[in-house]
Formats: structure tokens, C-alpha cells, sequence
């Protein structure tokens, strides 16, 4: 994080002059650059000095003379050391194709690693970094079955539960209460919809909120006094200092003021509790009679701080019968419902430690594990890389070793030597990775929604684990030179009477391998393009194209869509507005949960106006439309979807009454059913369809405008409506989006992921084929000799080619096999989140077949040609 | 005579080392060369002809009293030796000496 008031030295470029072990100027440097920073900062400001103390650093770098450095010379174990570093510098020079392949394929799969590391780390270390952690428990319901097993945990609790449990449960130190509402706020300028939290004051005694200024213990005992982030202090007072200042949140249907009485620093993002703008909870709109006593109405979500000394244990047992104390009615109305015995318990609250509460409930762990898979995977395809060009590679190498042992090298001095190469190699790449690895950091962030950032130096373990990554690396990637090499014998590697080109069966089954997880990304790639694809064009049954969709925020809809209707209803470029309670193409369901005939039926409820079948497009089967001339239509008339009927088993629907609602007490029960519309995809495309109706009766309101517009002249349509809207409703900005898009957003997680996978893909085939083609490089020229003689004797250069082709083809098929099942399973398992997906078919498998096999073949076309057109004359002449 | 050749790099380095009077360190030097010059200077440059420059037995240093515009901590405080002074006499003469014939193009003059 850059400090903007107090700009320091780019912290990774210091740690890489600091890493100068043994140079003459390293102190002197430092102090040096140092200066010269501040010098530039004051002359050119922060950004010219930070890119001149990187240009300094590697300009260090670049010119030091590493060996003149170490002045160990007089001792033989470095001189030693000094000579195995000649070596694998020379060599890394005299192959750059290979240095190349080496130390880009690692660098990708470094920095891969080094990202999916910090998405994991910020995941394992949730609301650690508030001191109290391990004392932070949020009081959360649990519901039980007959028999007495957990039917499932709610989060929210209600008004009272947390002062009378500090009243009478000894060791609760603290409590908080939790809302979290968008609204309107502004300073001076135009309204920004923003999130705002309510709490209790005791919040700053529980979380470790960095408090930059104002008094923890009174910053938000006031109703009309507001605690705000760093950020939002920035966005809306700019460099004034905030304290003290007023800022105006709409809270409900008008503007109050608030006092600026604190401004917190900026926390870690991984928190449970998040705020940017903070109230007292007792100013939040129900934070009074009827609620403020209710025990059955669960609201707020209570954390609560135990005294130290005191285990989360102690608590279990008051809070048993905690609930049957104080809300004994409501366990009551479970027991019937549930059928649950009298002298079992129906519900009771119990505490969830706050370090757990991000891993078990919110976030899966399973993304981090199939993250974490697919870096493991990359790094490995670079890893066999490594391993199998330095196979093909040993025979050039084996003449050094027969050479070192013939001198009097011990087999450990040159697993020692090979090992060493590796880490070196390892140590390099790692370097490039990281940077690779800031460089992607962004792409990263969007993909994953999150905004994660290395500390080297304020959190060791992101160090020790990037230095463990390449520790462990370089010990796999060196393992087979290390100890292979390491063991010929003198006497076949100087005869030259040792062979070895590459294409032993360790190899093979290594590349194989390589394309095996190649393969499986890409087919992944696939299914998951081809799903969203038919989430994209899958026909929903209604017409979402042009529609500008209004949230109104309790503002009443019917009033607002008649005003539009009367001031731009009439206009050419509008094609129709309605009023809506919810919109389509949501998650999940939003109505009626009721039982009947012993299963839960979630009942969908749309409040409409009378136009909303016409401006959807809906098709009516049976019965008739809404009529706005009826009375009785705009409380008293539903109309059901075709999976309604068949859902309540209504085979003649019209006339009849909606069942399982009840009259009186549920605001659509009584009604009549005068008309069905044909099934469409209302949820979005993860959920089976549930049985649903429309309405007009306003009791759950009509919160949003829905506003149809000709595509011709979109700007200037929407320009027209937003001025409309200003002249109706002042004190709110409009807020809109198009219905299509908006929709579309319930799928953004899996987009995300698809991106994910997708980039995986093309990095892991990359890798796979830097790694082919240096293998076939190497096949081709210890095979020149053959090529040389095949052509005196007739080949044609198609032949030669596919001579070496039909070796690597066959790899990529066994590639092809293994990956296939695997791929075929982890697909379907993800296809189970959607109710509606397609299906997977051998066309996934053929084109990911066929992409692999082309791109391997482009790559090792290159090779393999030339072998082809060599002339025999220039091969077959040396000795 | 080719082990004290002097580089124009290094030349620059005990030039400005000359020019700043005792008060020769590091920084002053890259600052002073940045100023001649109108181009930047990196560190590594300077170090790498600090380095040579001493190795030839052109320069002498010593380290300062500890100042407090580096926090507390001493410098070391570079000073041209007499072998330094006479390669620069002598690249001198040899550049003057070739001057001298140095025949303009006409138009120029």
C-alpha cells in the first residue's frame, strides 16, 4: 500500500539491493539511494523518484561483477562453488532456446502460484487481523428436526437478544448489532448511492477498526453522529479534515444530517464486518416499537466479545434454553409445524466463532482448493519441461560429468551441482515471476473480486512461501538430472558410447502427462463457454431486449409510472413503462414459502401493473388479463404460471382460489385466479422453476420502473428520462440499468470463473508446447544422421516429417484419453449449479482433441520441417 | 599508459570529484553530473567508476563525521590522488593536442 502523504523507496526494488550479500557498497548504497529519493521527491515528485530508485537498482545490478565480489577465493569449497556457478551460467548462455523454455515456463507457473497463494492466504486468514479475535462469536439461530438433528442456522437474530444476554449471562464483555442499507448520501455535490452500516457503539471495543481520529468510546453513542472510512472521507471532503463536518444520508424518504465524529483508517478487506460509512444502530428505521421488543422478528445479526478468561463452553449452557426462556411462543409454533415433540427443542441460538464464519458460510473452500489445483498443474507442466530437456540435454552434459568423477568428484558433489543449477534456475524465475505476477495482479483482482496485493515485508509468510514455492520447485524440477546424471559412469559417457536423446519411456509418459492437463483446461474452457453461451441465448420466454430498468427505493411506483406515463408515455421513441414488484431473472426465490401436501412449495410473487403482460411479452393460455377498469382486479385477481396449476394440482385453475395461502392473515390469500401464462424462465437459469403468480395488489409494492425504448436513438431516449426523473423525484439521482444486462449479472461468478479456467488454459498449453518444441528440437538433432541417410535413400520431407510427427501425435492422444474422464466428471459436477445446462457431448472432446493436436503440431512443424529439407550431403560428412 | 587509460565516463567521475572540494560523496557526484551533463545518472554507474577509479589509485577516500542528512550516518568522502590529477592532465593534453589540428568544416565557422 503507498502511503500517498509520506511516499517511501519501492519496497521490492530496496529488498533486491539489500539482497547484495557480500558487495562493497551495499550499506553505503542504501543510504545513498535513500537520499537521492528524497532529493527527487522534493525536486519531481513521487513518481519520478520511485522510477529512478528501480532504474538505480537495476542499473546496480546489471553492472556489478558478481564474481570479483565473493572474496572467499582463497577457500576450496567456494572456489569449488565459484566454478559449478561458471558452468551453469555458461551453459544457460550457450542454449538460450532452453534457458528460455526453462525460465519462462517457471516464471509463468511461479507467478501462478505466487496469485493463487494470495487468494488462498487472504481466504485462510478472514477477520484474523482483528485482535480479538478468537473472543468474537456471532449469536446465530439454530433450528432443529424431530429428531433433534440441525434443520439449518440463521444469521440474524433479533432486537433484544443481545442486551439481555449481557444482562444475564456473566462474561460477555461487548455487543454489536449489524444492519447493513444502501443509501442516498451526499456533502455538497450530486446524491451517491452508498452502503451504510448501523451499529452499536460498543463496536470499536470488539473489532480492531484502526480509528485515525475521534474518541472510540463516543464515536457513535448520538443518533445523528457518523464514523467513516478514510475513502469516503476523501471522496466527499476532499483533504479537509472531516471531523466535524456534516454529510447527509437519506435514511429514509428525506435528507438528515449527520456529524462526522470519527474517521477510520483503512483495514484489511478480508473482514467480515465491512463498513465505509457507520450509524448508530439506535437510528436505524427499526430500532423501535413494534420491533424493538419483538423476539420473533430476526433483523440484525449480534456479535458478541467475551470477557478473557472466558471459554465460549461456559456459554453453552445458559444459552440452552435461552431462547425457550425468553421466546417460548415462537418454539412453540415450530413445534407445530415441524412436528417436533414437546420436550425437544425446536430452536435455540448458539455462537459461531468469528474466524470461521467467512470459510463455512460465506465463502466455499472449495475455490481455493480448485485454484490452488489449477496453479499446482501449471507449475508442473513447466516443472516436466525442465526435467525432460534436461534428459535430452544429459548426453551433451555427460561428458562434464564423466569428467568431474574421472577429476575425483564424489556422486553427492554433483547431485549437489545439478540440484544447485535448478535452484539458480528456480531462483531466477522466480524473480521474473513475481514481477509477471504484479504485472497480472490486476487482471487477477477483477477475476477473482478481490483486491489483493503483495506485502513482502509487513507479512512474512507471503515471503517464506514464495521462497518455499521455489525451494520446492527447484527440488522437483532438479530431482531427475540430480540424481540421474549424477550416476553414469565415467567409462560410457567419455567413450561416448552413452545414449540418450530424449525419448525414453520417463519422458514420454512426462510430455503425456503435460497434455493431459492441457486438455483437461481446454475442455473445461469449452463446456464452461458453451453453458453460458446457452444461458445467453436461451429463449426465457419473455422479452428483455431495450428495457431500462428503474430501482425506486421506496419511493411508490404506481405513482412514479403514472407520472412518467403522463409526461413522456406518449413520446415515439418510448415503447411502454410499467411498474414491477421484482424483476425477472433473479437467484433463489421471492414470495411465499408454504407447505402443502406435506412439501414446501416457494411461491413467486410478482406485483404488476395491468400492462405487464403486454410489455413482457407473455403469452396468456387460459382465462384473461388484467382489467385496470375493475375494481376488484387491482386486489382481489391473480394470475398463475402453467407450473402454478400443475404444481397445486389445479387441472381447471380460473375461478379457483390460490391454494395454501391463507385469507386474513397473508396479504394475496382469498384471491381468485382469472387467467395463466405459459412457463417462463422468471428465476435465473441455476434454479428449477417454481410455481409463481402476478398480481396487482400493491401490498408488497411496486419497486421498480420498467421502461421498454426503441433502440434507434438510445442516448437521447435515456438523456429525456433522466430528465423526467429530475423534475419528479429532486433529491435522487436516477439510477438505471439495461433489464438484459442487469440479469445477466447472476451469472458473473461463473463468467468469472470461465475467465479464470480460460487463461489457464492458454498458459498451460503454451508452456506444454515451449516444452515440446524444445524436446523436438533435441529429438531432431541427435536423429540428423538418420534423416540424412532416409533422404539418400528416397524420403520425402512429408515422410521425414511425420517420422518424427507420429511419435508426438500418439503422445497427445494418450493425453487426449487420460484427461477426458477427468474432465468429463469435474464439468458435470459443476453443470449440477445450473437447473437448465447443456449437456456434454463428444463434440467438447473432439475440439479440444483437435485444438491440442494442431497447436503440437504447429509447434513441432517448425522442427521437424527443417529436418526434413536438410541436405544429406551437410549431415552425413562429419566423421 | 593502458592500465591508467581513463575511461570518459571515469573522467567525468573525477572531474566532478575535483570540482566538489572535500565535499565529494556518492550523491553529491551523481547530482553534480546530472547537473553538467542534462542527462541522468544511475548509481550503478558511479559505483562501478568509483570501484575502478580506486582500483587504478586514482582516487583516495576516508569516511566522514556522521552527518544528519543521512540520518546519523557517516559517508565516505572521495578525493582525487596525484595519479588521478596527472591521467587527467595527460587525457587533457592529449585531447588539446588534438584540438589544435582539429580543421572545421567552412561552412561552420
Amino acid at each position: 500500500m503507498i502511503d500517498k502523504h509520506n511516499p517511501t523507496p519501492p519496497k521490492l526494488a530496496k529488498f533486491l539491493l539489500i539482497l547484495s550479500v557480500a558487495w562493497k557498497f551495499k550499506e553505503e548504497a542504501e543510504n545513498d539511494l535513500d537520499e537521492l529519493f528524497r532529493i527527487r521527491l522534493s525536486n519531481h515528485g513521487s513518481a519520478y523518484a520511485r522510477a529512478q530508485y528501480w532504474k538505480d537498482v537495476l542499473s546496480i545490478w546489471t553492472r556489478r561483477s558478481w564474481f570479483e565480489e565473493f572474496e572467499f577465493t582463497n577457500l576450496n569449497t567456494y572456489s569449488m562453488f565459484k566454478n559449478y556457478m561458471k558452468v551453469t551460467i555458461r551453459s544457460l548462455r550457450k542454449q538460450k532456446v532452453y534457458s528460455f523454455i526453462n525460465v519462462f515456463g517457471l516464471a509463468i507457473g511461479l507467478a501462478f502460484c505466487a496469485l493463487i497463494f494470495l487468494y488462498v492466504q487472504e481466504e485462510l486468514t478472514y477477520d484474523r487481523f482483528h485482535e480479538n479475535n478468537d473472543r468474537i462469536f456471532r449469536v446465530e439461530q439454530r433450528y432443529f428436526d424431530t429428531d433433534g438433528s440441525v434443520r439449518g442456522d440463521g444469521v440474524n437474530a433479533s432486537i433484544p437478544l443481545a442486551p439481555t444476554l449481557k444482562e444475564e449471562i456473566p462474561g460477555i464483555e461487548a455487543y454489536t448489532r449489524e444492519r447493513r442499507l444502501f443509501h442516498y448520501v451526499k456533502s455538497d455535490n450530486e446524491a451517491i448511492r452508498e452502503l451504510v452500516n448501523y451499529a452499536d457503539a460498543d463496536i470499536f471495543k470488539i473489532f480492531s477498526f484502526p480509528l485515525i481520529s475521534g474518541d472510540p468510546e463516543t464515536a457513535l453513542s448520538n443518533t445523528n453522529s457518523a464514523v467513516i472510512t478514510e475513502e469516503i472521507a476523501f471522496k466527499y471532503f476532499g483533504k479537509r479534515n472531516a471531523i466535524g463536518e456534516s454529510i447527509k444520508i437519506r435514511k429514509q424518504e428525506s435528507y438528515e444530517d449527520f456529524l462526522i465524529t470519527g474517521v477510520v483508517g483503512s483495514y484489511p478487506k478480508n473482514s467480515t464486518f465491512r463498513f465505509n460509512i457507520l450509524l448508530s444502530i439506535k437510528g436505524e428505521s427499526r430500532y423501535q416499537p413494534p420491533f424493538i421488543d419483538r423476539w420473533d422478528m430476526n433483523l440484525y445479526k449480534t456479535y458478541i466479545m467475551l470477557e478473557e478468561q472466558v471459554d465460549a463452553t461456559q456459554l453453552e449452557e445458559p444459552l440452552a434454553d435461552f431462547r425457550e426462556r425468553h421466546n417460548g411462543d415462537y418454539n412453540q409454533v415450530l413445534r407445530e409445524r415441524y412436528e417436533i415433540p414437546d420436550n425437544q427443542l425446536a430452536s435455540t441460538y448458539h455462537l459461531n466463532p468469528l474466524p470461521d464464519i467467512h470459510l463455512n458460510s460465506v465463502s466455499d473452500p472449495i475455490y481455493s482448493f480448485i485454484l490452488s489445483g489449477i496453479a499446482i498443474a501449471i507449475l508442473l507442466i513447466a516443472c516436466i519441461n525442465f526435467m525432460t530437456l534436461s534428459i535430452g540435454r544429459s548426453s551433451k552434459r555427460s561428458k562434464e560429468v564423466g569428467m568431474r568423477k574421472v577429476v575425483g568428484a564424489f556422486r553427492h558433489q554433483l547431485m549437489f551441482q545439478f540440484w544447485g543449477e535448478a535452484f539458480l534456475i528456480c531462483g531466477i524465475s522466480m524473480i521474473l515471476g513475481i514481477l509477471l505476477a504484479e504485472g497480472f495482479l490486476p487482471v487477477f483482482n477483477s477475476l477473482s473480486g478481490k483486491t489483493l496485493a503483495f506485502n513482502y515485508f509487513e507479512n512474512w509468510t507471503t515471503f517464506a512461501s514464495l521462497f518455499g514455492f521455489m525451494v520446492i520447485t527447484g527440488f522437483v524440477a532438479g530431482s531427475y538430472p540430480a540424481v540421474i546424471l549424477s550416476s553414469f559412469k565415467p567409462i560410457t559417457t567419455l567413450k561416448g558410447s552413452l545414449k540418450l536423446n530424449g525419448s525414453n519411456y520417463f519422458t514420454k509418459s512426462l510430455v503425456a502427462l503435460q497434455f493431459a492437463l492441457s486438455v483437461m483446461l481446454i475442455i473445461s474452457t469449452l463446456v464452461m463457454k458453451n453453458q453460458l453461451q446457452f444461458i445467453r441465448s436461451q429463449d426465457l420466454g419473455y422479452n428483455t431486449e431495450h428495457v431500462v430498468y428503474i430501482p425506486l427505493n421506496e419511493l411508490d411506483g404506481l405513482e412514479i409510472a403514472d407520472d412518467f406515463r403522463t409526461a413522456i408515455g406518449g413520446h415515439a421513441d418510448i415503447v411502454d413503462i410499467t411498474a414491477t414488484g421484482v424483476t425477472v431473472g433473479f437467484k433463489g426465490s421471492y414470495g411465499y414459502g408454504k407447505e402443502y401436501n406435506g412439501e414446501i412449495k416457494n411461491i413467486n410473487v410478482f406485483t404488476v401493473e395491468s400492462n405487464y403482460i403486454d410489455f413482457m411479452e407473455l403469452d396468456l393460455v387460459a382465462g384473461r388479463n388484467f382489467n385496470p377498469n375493475l375494481a376488484t382486479d387491482s386486489s382481489e385477481s391473480i394470475i398463475i404460471t402453467e407450473t402454478f396449476a400443475r404444481e397445486f394440482g389445479l387441472n381447471d385453475p380460473i375461478g379457483e382460489q390460490v391454494p395454501a395461502l391463507t385469507p386474513g392473515e397473508d396479504p394475496h390469500g382469498g384471491a381468485i385466479i382469472v387467467g395463466m401464462v405459459k412457463d417462463h424462465y422468471f428465476q435465473s437459469l441455476y434454479d428449477e422453476m417454481d410455481p409463481a403468480f402476478l398480481t396487482m395488489n400493491s401490498a408488497w409494492g411496486h419497486g421498480n420502473l420498467l421502461i421498454r425504448i426503441r433502440p434507434e436513438k438510445m442516448q437521447e431516449t435515456i438523456a429525456m428520462i433522466k430528465d423526467t426523473w429530475n423534475t419528479f423525484v429532486p433529491e435522487i439521482p436516477l439510477n438505471y440499468r439495461f433489464l438484459d444486462e442487469d440479469m445477466y449479472q447472476e451469472y458473473a461468478n461463473d463468467e468469472r470463473w470461465a475467465t479464470i479456467v480460460n487463461y489457464s488454459s492458454l498458459f498451460a498449453i503454451f508452456i506444454a508446447c515451449l516444452g515440446l518444441f524444445g524436446l523436438v528440437t533435441l529429438t531432431v538433432s541427435s536423429r540428423i544422421k538418420e534423416v540424412g541417410i532416409r533422404k539418400v535413400l528416397g524420403a520425402s520431407v512429408l515422410q521425414i516429417s511425420s517420422l518424427f510427427a507420429k511419435d508426438f501425435v500418439k503422445l497427445v492422444v494418450i493425453g487426449v484419453l487420460i484427461a477426458s474422464p477427468i474432465a468429463w466428471y469435474a464439468m458435470n459436477e459443476w453443470l449440477k449449479n445450473f437447473a437448465y445446462h447443456i449437456s456434454i457431448g463428444p463434440i467438447h472432446f473432439i475440439l479440444a482433441s483437435l485444438i491440442v493436436l494442431i497447436i503440437a503440431l504447429a509447434t513441432i512443424s517448425f522442427q521437424t520441417v527443417k529436418a526434413g529439407r536438410t541436405n544429406p550431403a551437410n549431415t552425413l560428412s562429419s566423421n | 599508459m593502458s592500465k591508467r587509460k581513463l575511461g570518459e565516463f571515469e573522467e567525468l567521475v573525477l572531474l566532478a570529484i575535483g570540482g566538489l572540494d572535500y565535499e565529494a560523496y556518492t550523491v553529491s557526484i551523481q547530482q553534480i553530473l546530472e547537473v553538467h551533463t542534462n542527462r541522468s545518472v544511475s548509481m550503478g554507474a558511479i559505483y562501478t567508476s568509483l570501484e575502478r577509479l580506486s582500483k587504478k589509485g586514482f582516487l583516495s577516500s576516508k569516511m566522514s563525521e556522521p552527518t544528519a542528512e543521512r540520518g546519523g550516518k557517516s559517508k565516505r568522502i572521495y578525493q582525487v590522488t596525484y595519479a588521478g590529477e596527472s591521467a587527467l592532465q595527460e587525457t587533457r593534453m592529449i585531447r588539446e593536442s588534438l584540438w589544435k589540428q582539429f580543421s572545421w568544416s567552412p561552412s561552420w565557422v
